[in-house]
């Protein structure tokens, strides 16, 4: 049984963006991400919520853009000059990021599942090890509950 | 068959079929309309034409008798009577019917022998009496109609077939006279040139390079500048030289398949028009006598072009392609914007003149895609008038349709998706709403019921209203159909206001007439048309009294609609206020400002109207501005006035409403954004919202 599992699981690969936020590591699967931007220039939307920091304009569409940084809870030090661009269930919006590094390639077992009750942990669907790293797996469909 | 050219005769066909449909009413209410009769019997020769030319040999069979028949009515041979017109209607619906088979089969074949039938015995009948040779009539229809494929004289024979104006005859004349010599030209193109008119833009041209002048052109040059002819243009020509000479220059331009001249001599020619109106006179004029119809009969074909200018040429296109398009040009407009922000630094004057101008043509471009989206309702409406008259002689009750606002632009989605819903809004209210001709009057009211279709702007909607002068919803009746259905308790009943009652009968399956037509009382249809309506994010409503009649509601947002707004800035951001709310714009000093139960106001024509500074409101860092003066933005909600608090005015725009998504839906007081000329966005400021907002505070 244990061995049947495993061989289920391990089929399984996933593909995830590695990305960094505040000296931090993060990732998010592949498959929300349209695309990875320069910083455009972002409109402040007076009484949205506090995690949102504007809009953008998109080939044309107005796009929400979302302080990661705020939202998790993470202090904000350095210059976020990247947006990664996502579209969850319909909605696209985009993400201000440090910097983004690459796609890897994952299987469940490389996942620890979260445990913690903070902000952080809500949104997330587990700790990647990889590579003497972790990174942290955003939830993007909870972020874009909020 | 070439698919392109398909698409193009199936939007034409429609054109005209509408335009049929059009002056077929207006033919009903008014039989004498000679004009009208003109009107519609170029329209069915033009289609016959064209589905000829497409092979449609049923078609242009069907519409060749329906011609017949006009040409009967016009010459007065036959008057119209509802018996025949009745034949017509349905002769447009069976060539809908073909239009509707050629798009889905690529086929016209149906059966159409009874139509036919009907329209040879009347035809028969008609011109039994009176001696009418028919191969006369076609020849004569073939002279005056645009565009002729046959032309009277042959080459080499010296009669023109075209009709030639005084004036035009006078500058023959006068050229004939400084020896110049005129010319009849018939050009024709050979079959499937593309570019039509740039082709006959050439043979223009070659005359007037050999110093040759253009005196008429047949048909118009506006006409063939927009490719509103077949294959044949017919030209009035003076020049100096050779008649055999300009027929080679002419037929050395490609794709000229035929090239007929004939040299005008200037008094044959008189005699020759002379001739050819007597001779016409004659062939009208057998049972008439009326020289006042050939009078109109010559003074429309000179005015040809009025009756094609009349119709749109429209292209289907995939409102996706458009979404596409309305984003790359956001997105040259932002490159734009770059390449304009870099080159600065280098200061080089050549550049700037070309920037301009591509700052120009960009702007120009987003203009004509924003408004491509765009379609008058009438697209919708036109279709109603038909429907109406079908279905009040259906049902024998008489009824007077007025249709308005029919100019009120909505976006290309909402108009295909509106047609439907009221379509069932007019049926209820003829098949319901309006009672019969006996109960009208049993009432005391006009017997001719009156059923209106309004369509307006207001505010960030359009509003379309359906209402009727008849009996009205009956209260009562759909109570007890919602107390029976279980839709409400009895005791609950009695507290319902109007609205709430009437508001049932757009559930689902809810109907209170108690015998089904045909026509409506199924129960189906307004939970649909509701469901429709909210799917465009709209909303219906229902007023409704006893006895005077009922009016359907129907507001539907504009969400990809171009507004006119008033931009204006607030700290570091543009915003824009719809102009529709914005009463005045003006500079006040800060003295003016007074302070009425610790609230600012100000006095304008002795009216108090509260201030609000916007900079509170959305909460944004405050700078206090040395400036004495103060830009204020006059708006108003309802009959509510709010004066706002802006720094600076911009002027204002067109802009495109656009969603601010999902996430941002909670915010009440923004309706949406605009990207702007420069690619930043400007918020659209929800006036109705913020005012009731600022009320509660």
């Amino acid at each position: 049984m244990v061995d049947d599992e495993k061989d289920v699981i391990t089929a399984h690969i996933l593909e995830v963006l590695d990305f960094e936020l505040s000296n931090r590591d993060f990732a998010i699967d592949v498959d929300f991400v349209e695309m990875v931007i320069e910083r455009p220039y972002i409109t402040y939307v007076p009484k949205a919520e506090y995690f949102i920091k504007g809009v953008m304009n998109l080939r044309g569409r107005i796009v929400p853009v979302i302080d990661l940084s705020t939202l998790l809870g993470i202090e904000e030090n350095t210059e976020q000059n990247k947006v990664l661009v996502l579209k969850v269930k319909d909605i696209e919006v985009g993400f201000l990021v440090n910097n983004v590094r690459e796609v890897i390639r994952i299987t469940e077992n490389d996942i620890d599942k979260p445990v913690g009750t903070k902000n952080v942990d809500q949104k997330t669907k587990g700790i990647i090890k990889y590579d003497d790293r972790l990174i942290v797996y955003l939830d993007a469909e909870k972020i874009i509950e909020v | 068959m070439n698919e392109q050219y398909l698409s193009v005769f199936i939007e034409e066909t429609r054109e005209y079929l509408q335009l049929l449909n059009e002056k077929m009413l207006s033919l009903e209410s008014n039989p004498d309309d000679i004009e009208v009769i003109n009107e519609i019997f170029r329209a069915l020769h033009t289609l016959k034409g064209m589905s000829a030319t497409m092979g449609f040999e049923n078609m242009a069979k069907l519409c060749h008798k329906m011609e017949n028949i006009f040409d009967l009515f016009r010459n007065q041979k036959a008057f119209v009577d509802s018996e025949i017109i009745d034949a017509l209607f349905a002769g447009i619906d069976t060539l809908e019917k073909m239009l509707q088979k050629i798009l889905d089969d690529r086929s016209d074949e149906m059966d159409i022998s009874d139509l036919l039938e009907i329209y040879e015995s009347f035809y028969s009948r008609a011109s039994s009496g009176v001696e009418v040779q028919k191969n006369g009539v076609e020849d004569e229809d073939k002279g005056t109609s645009f565009g002729n494929e046959k032309a009277k004289g042959s080459e080499g024979s010296t009669t023109v077939p075209i009709s030639i104006e005084e004036s035009v005859l006078n500058v023959i004349k006068e050229a004939i006279e400084e020896e110049f010599k005129a010319f009849y030209l018939k050009v024709t193109l050979r079959e499937g040139t593309m570019l039509k008119s740039a082709r006959m833009y050439m043979v223009f041209h070659k005359i007037e390079e050999v110093g040759g002048e253009i005196l008429k052109s047949v048909p118009s040059v506006e006409d063939i500048e927009d490719e509103k002819f077949d294959r044949t243009v017919e030209l009035i020509v003076v020049c100096k030289i050779a008649k055999e000479k300009l027929a080679e220059l002419i037929r050395d331009i490609s794709e000229i398949e035929e090239v007929n001249i004939i040299e005008i001599d200037s008094e044959k020619l008189k005699a020759q028009v002379f001739s050819s109106e007597e001779k016409k006179e004659v062939e009208q004029g057998t049972d008439s006598k009326n020289p006042k119809t050939s009078q109109v009969d010559r003074i429309k074909e000179s005015n040809v072009t009025n009756f094609s200018s009349k119709i749109t040429q429209t292209i289907r296109v995939d409102i996706e392609k458009l979404d596409t398009l309305m984003n790359l040009m956001g997105e040259l407009v932002i490159s734009r914007s770059r390449i304009m922000e870099t080159l600065k630094k280098y200061q080089i004057k050549e550049i700037d003149e070309s920037l301009a101008q591509l700052s120009r043509i960009t702007l120009d471009l987003q203009n004509i895609v924003m408004k491509i989206r765009m379609v008058p309702i009438a697209f919708v409406f036109n279709r109603f008038p038909r429907m109406v008259r079908d279905l009040s002689k259906k049902l024998n009750k008489e009824i007077n349709l007025i249709i308005t606002g029919q100019e009120t632009e909505l976006d290309r989605t909402v108009v295909d998706e509106i047609g439907d819903p009221l379509l069932h809004l007019l049926r209820n209210a003829i098949d319901h709403g309006i009672e019969s001709k006996e109960e009208r009057e049993a009432k005391g009211k006009q017997p001719i019921g009156t059923v209106k279709l309004d369509a307006h702007h207001e505010g960030n909607n359009v509003v379309i209203e359906v209402s009727d002068d008849g009996r009205g919803l009956d209260r009562e009746k759909i109570l007890k159909r919602a107390i029976e259905r279980g839709l409400i308790d009895e005791a609950s009943a009695t507290t319902l206001t109007d609205e709430k009652i009437f508001s049932f009968i757009f559930e689902p399956g809810f109907s209170t007439a108690e015998e089904v037509s045909d026509v409506s009382g199924r129960g189906v249809g307004m939970d649909v048309v509701k469901s429709t309506i909210e799917a465009l994010n709209g909303s219906v409503q229902i007023e409704s009294v006893k006895d005077r009649g009922t009016k359907v509601i129907i507001k539907l947002p504009l969400t990809l609609a171009i507004i006119q707004a008033l931009l204006v800035t607030i700290g570091d951001f543009i915003y824009a206020i719809p102009l529709v709310n914005v009463e005045e714009t003006l500079s006040i000093k800060k003295e003016e400002i007074k302070i009425v139960e610790k609230k600012p106001v100000i006095y304008i024509r002795g009216e108090i109207i509260p201030l609000t500074n916007l900079k509170e409101l959305f909460q944004l860092p405050h700078t206090e501005s040395d400036e004495d003066a103060l830009n204020i933005v006059i708006v108003h909600s309802g009959t509510r006035k709010y004066g706002l608090m802006v720094d600076e005015l911009l002027g204002q725009d067109d802009i495109v409403i656009k969603s601010l998504g999902k996430l941002l839906k909670g915010i009440k007081e923004f309706s949406g954004g605009a990207i702007l000329g420069d690619g930043s966005i400007a918020l659209i400021l929800d006036i109705p919202n913020i005012v009731d907002n600022l009320q509660g505070v």
